[in-house]
């Protein structure tokens, strides 16, 4: 393929393969900076809307910060606690926070008593485990289904498969999660029922291993639909393509032509809607961290969501935006990677 | 309750290796990196030469926002931490860091606290009374941010004369103090400049029988007995407290072994008794229920109609219809709890008839609709609850169901907390109470007095029915000057039998909490105990963990 793109430039096609290998990725690394110069006011706004939006939210930040002692605390007692909390306007917060988040002072979170850095280093590394371990799972349990589909499209496994997916789809992830509790734990008892280890055991991959399986298959069953229906769309085209039809009848085997002709054209429009899905994605593990006790960022987000923590709140909010947009970014460069017609510098 | 007994899960251990929270960062890439290389095959070591040693692993409904002891006294915080004075068996008060019980002068208003000696922090430093007195001022100190600030408002001084005394000067005669002083005493060099950014919110420094080895945030929380606690090093070493926020999982996780306890429902709890080992433990609290009747409703300025509404409430049905019979129906604040200060004979019967006969005597006809009027104004009220909590719920519909009975309206009104406070003028609301019960005091005198009448938004959840009875604060203030146990006891007798008679407002019952437990038969020392409103398994069987002995 290589070859004949070289042979034949088309001149001036911007859509076509007239690139080197070379060009490709400089424009991919051009793609990759203009992401990034574009994540810097994105984070920006977003923090400014966050402390605005939790501000006017009507939570009160005492009652919050008085937890269950709320009920007790007395005038004295409660005009100590808003004092401490202040009523600084949310912009002077705002300000504070961005002056001091580029330099690593994330602020203090006032509803966890601790540094905001030191709860994101141990929580964040937990939300990405999950995720990247979900996402993976649902594209390879995707695909092979997508696979299994196209190959028999009027199979009854096809049909069941089709209606099962878009029901799945129509399930939130919380839905999925407290399903895959009960069952598998709750009534088969095969795997714990959450928590990040057995009570006092140490953090080995075993034990991690074990409690990851229901979050991490939660997050799958949750992507799986969009995957594998919009992978079986794409394969169920591309099985009829000329190309194909041309492979096969120079005598590829079946499974070769499913491997270098139909797949790596299938992922493309898939690859392109993963980019849009990813923020889904991580809206979707936070709840799958609440239903599972899993100590990730999307439950200390909830927390300091109730409770007007700004400082945690705007730094698991754009942490979490910046994986939803380093997700994105990755998922393009894989595009621009399969499908030598994806143009980098349009995307 | 037949079941057999199972032993609490002995393990070997290394001793507490207190590695604390920082750490946690670089543990997901190794675990990355292990699943990836290993497999799952990796086992957890478990070193073998250390001495045996008594595990307990529990299930805690929510993670702890904090373990200052200024900030979320008694309950986990007294695991780390020792007050001057400390609950007993059965919430008898006892001394705990002080060598007696604290004596008073004649007319209650200077109070003196003898130290114990032989106590050290969990950092090693010696406890003196300078720590008492830091404690004590950080704790009234509204720049310190403690929600516990407006119960020492009767403390005037602390003072320290000597490294093992300390003096409280009172603005007024306070007979209640002992309870008060059941407050955790930290190292005062730890107490930092307020709540919100102490240190000791997570790294306690304490004079008690536990440290904390280690809290894995959004997971658990490992306690440490101390080898140096003045009471003796505990049995119960090493002891996890999980965070399982879902009820159904606590309970899971309690029967397939993986927790020996948790706090769960009656409902909840019942269907796991006698389950492998496992039985239901329940505590007494003074932990009520009750209903406001805020006085600035035209309907409620006369007596009549809230007895009227206390005589139509089935409290039996709501003891055994929402608490599976895990509860005491009580008539006014006071609970059995308050030992010689209850009256049990200040009580309400369940009376429809009686109810009916006293809100036509009072003018409250049937009027359209099957609701009471009277002038052209509908005996109808909106009741307010919490709406994340179930049981608040419950109690507010089994009310509303029995006032439409006797032709009172009642309409239902799930709030949050700003709501609640916005409307508790002229709403009534399902209040919770019993935060401190062990003494009569700070039971009943927020709700009850005059002085918390006036609508405060900054103080909502005192006395919400804006109730004003003269007999009743002076009763109340004779009861808190009155150095004679008997005579105050009395008193408060005296009080309830007024409370019958001028009701302000409709209490429910009291809670029993409900746990799950397994194992308790291989401990001797396991006994009951009174809770206060908050509670989780810091309380429950446990509350004296560090007091069992194996059999």
């Amino acid at each position: 393929m290589t070859t004949l793109q070289d042979a034949a430039p088309p001149p001036g096609a911007r859509t076509t393969g007239s690139r080197t290998t070379g060009s490709r990725a400089s424009a991919a690394l051009r793609l990759a900076g203009r992401r990034l110069a574009w994540a810097l006011p994105l984070v920006v706004v977003i923090s400014l809307a966050v402390f605005a939006l939790a501000a006017v939210s009507p939570t009160d930040a005492a009652a919050s910060f008085l937890g269950a002692r709320d009920e007790f605390a007395g005038a004295a007692a409660r005009q100590g606690v808003e004092g401490l909390l202040g009523d600084r306007h949310w912009l002077a917060s705002w300000w504070e926070w961005v002056v001091g988040a580029p330099g690593g002072d994330l602020g203090w979170s006032t509803s966890v008593r601790a540094d905001v850095g030191a709860v994101v280093a141990a929580r964040l590394p937990w939300t990405l485990l999950l995720m990247v371990l979900g996402l993976a799972l649902a594209a390879v349990l995707g695909v092979v289904l997508a696979l299994v589909a196209a190959l028999r499209p009027h199979g009854v496994l096809a049909r069941v498969l089709a209606g099962g997916l878009w029901a799945l789809s129509a399930v939130p992830s919380f839905l999925v999660a407290t399903t895959l509790m009960a069952v598998l734990s709750l009534g088969l008892g095969w795997l714990p029922a959450g928590g990040l280890t057995d009570p006092g055991a140490p953090v080995t991959a075993a034990q991690v291993g074990r409690h990851l399986v229901l979050p991490v298959l939660a997050v799958a069953l949750s992507q799986l639909p969009w995957i594998a229906l919009h992978l079986h769309r794409a394969t169920t085209d591309q099985l009829r393509t000329t190309s194909t039809e041309a492979a096969r009848l120079r005598g590829v085997p079946e499974r070769r032509v499913l491997a270098r002709h139909v797949l790596p054209g299938a992922a493309v429009p898939t690859l392109a809607i993963a980019g849009a899905r990813l923020p889904e994605v991580v809206a979707g593990s936070v709840l799958v961290e609440q239903v599972f006790g899993w100590p990730g960022l999307g439950q200390g987000l909830v927390q300091a969501a109730l409770a007007q923590d700004f400082a945690l709140l705007a730094a698991a909010t754009v942490l979490l935006t910046g994986v939803a947009l380093l997700g994105g970014l990755l998922a393009d460069l894989a595009l621009v990677r399969i499908d030598p017609r994806t143009d980098p510098d349009a995307l | 309750m037949p079941h057999r007994p199972a032993p609490f899960r002995v393990t070997t251990h290394g001793g507490p290796s207190a590695p604390r929270l920082a750490r946690a960062g670089a543990v997901p890439a190794a675990v990355v990196l292990g699943l990836v290389l290993a497999g799952c095959s990796g086992g957890s070591p478990a070193p073998a030469s250390a001495p045996a040693s008594s595990t307990l692993a529990l299930a805690e409904s929510a993670e702890y926002t904090t373990l200052n002891p200024l900030e979320q006294p008694l309950g986990i915080t007294g695991k780390m931490y020792d007050g001057l004075v400390r609950v007993g068996a059965d919430g008898v008060l006892e001394p705990g860091l002080a060598s007696a019980m604290p004596t008073p002068d004649e007319d209650l208003t200077t109070w003196t606290v003898t130290l114990r000696e032989d106590v050290t922090f969990s950092d090693g430093t010696a406890f003196d009374a300078q720590d008492v007195v830091a404690a004590y001022t950080a704790v009234r100190d509204p720049a310190y941010g403690s929600p516990l600030a407006t119960d020492y408002e009767m403390v005037e001084s602390v003072t320290a004369p000597d490294p093992t005394t300390v003096v409280f000067e009172l603005s007024y005669p306070y007979a209640g103090l002992p309870a008060r002083l059941t407050l955790g005493v930290p190292a005062a060099e730890a107490l930092g400049a307020s709540v919100a950014d102490s240190a000791l919110a997570s790294e306690p420094v304490g004079t008690g029988p536990y440290e904390v080895a280690e809290w894995r945030r959004g997971d658990s929380l490992t306690l440490a007995a101390r080898d140096d606690w003045w009471g003796g090093t505990a049995q119960v070493t090493t002891i996890h407290l999980v965070f399982v926020p879902d009820e159904t999982a606590r309970a899971q996780r309690v029967r397939s072994g993986e927790v020996d306890g948790a706090q769960l429902s009656p409902l909840t709890a019942a269907s796991l008794d006698g389950a492998d080992g496992i039985e239901v433990v329940t505590n007494p609290s003074a932990d009520f229920r009750a209903i406001s009747l805020p006085s600035t409703l035209p309907f409620f300025a006369d007596a009549r109609v809230r007895v009227a509404l206390n005589l139509a409430t089935d409290r039996d049905a709501m003891v055994e219809g929402i608490l599976q019979g895990d509860g005491v129906a009580v008539s006014t604040p006071f609970t059995p709890a308050q030992g010689d200060a209850w009256s049990p004979d200040a009580a309400f019967e369940h009376d429809p008839d009686g109810a009916a006969a006293l809100l036509d005597a009072a003018g409250w006809t049937a009027g359209p609709g099957g609701v009471r009027a009277k002038d052209g104004v509908p005996l109808a009220f909106d009741l307010m609850y919490f709406a994340d909590d179930t049981l608040r719920r419950d109690v507010a519909q089994a009310f509303a169901s029995d006032m439409a009975q006797v032709g009172v309206e009642v309409r239902l009104e799930g709030v949050d907390r700003p709501q609640a406070v916005a409307g508790m003028r002229d709403k009534a609301f399902v209040l919770g109470g019993g935060d401190m019960p062990y003494d009569p005091d700070p039971q009943v005198y927020r709700v009850l007095h005059s002085a918390f009448a006036p609508y405060d938004e900054d103080d909502a959840y005192s006395n919400p029915s804006m109730y004003a009875d003269p007999q009743v604060d002076a009763l109340l203030d004779t009861a808190r000057r009155e150095p004679d146990a008997a005579a105050r006891a009395a008193t408060y007798r005296e009080l309830q039998a007024r409370l019958i008679a001028d009701p302000p407002m409709v209490t429910v019952f009291a809670l029993e909490h409900t746990y799950v437990a397994r194992g308790l038969d291989a401990w001797d020392g396991v006994v009951p105990v009174v809770e206060p409103h908050e509670h989780g398994v810091a309380w429950g069987p446990w509350w004296n963990v560090q007091e069992w002995t194996a059999r």
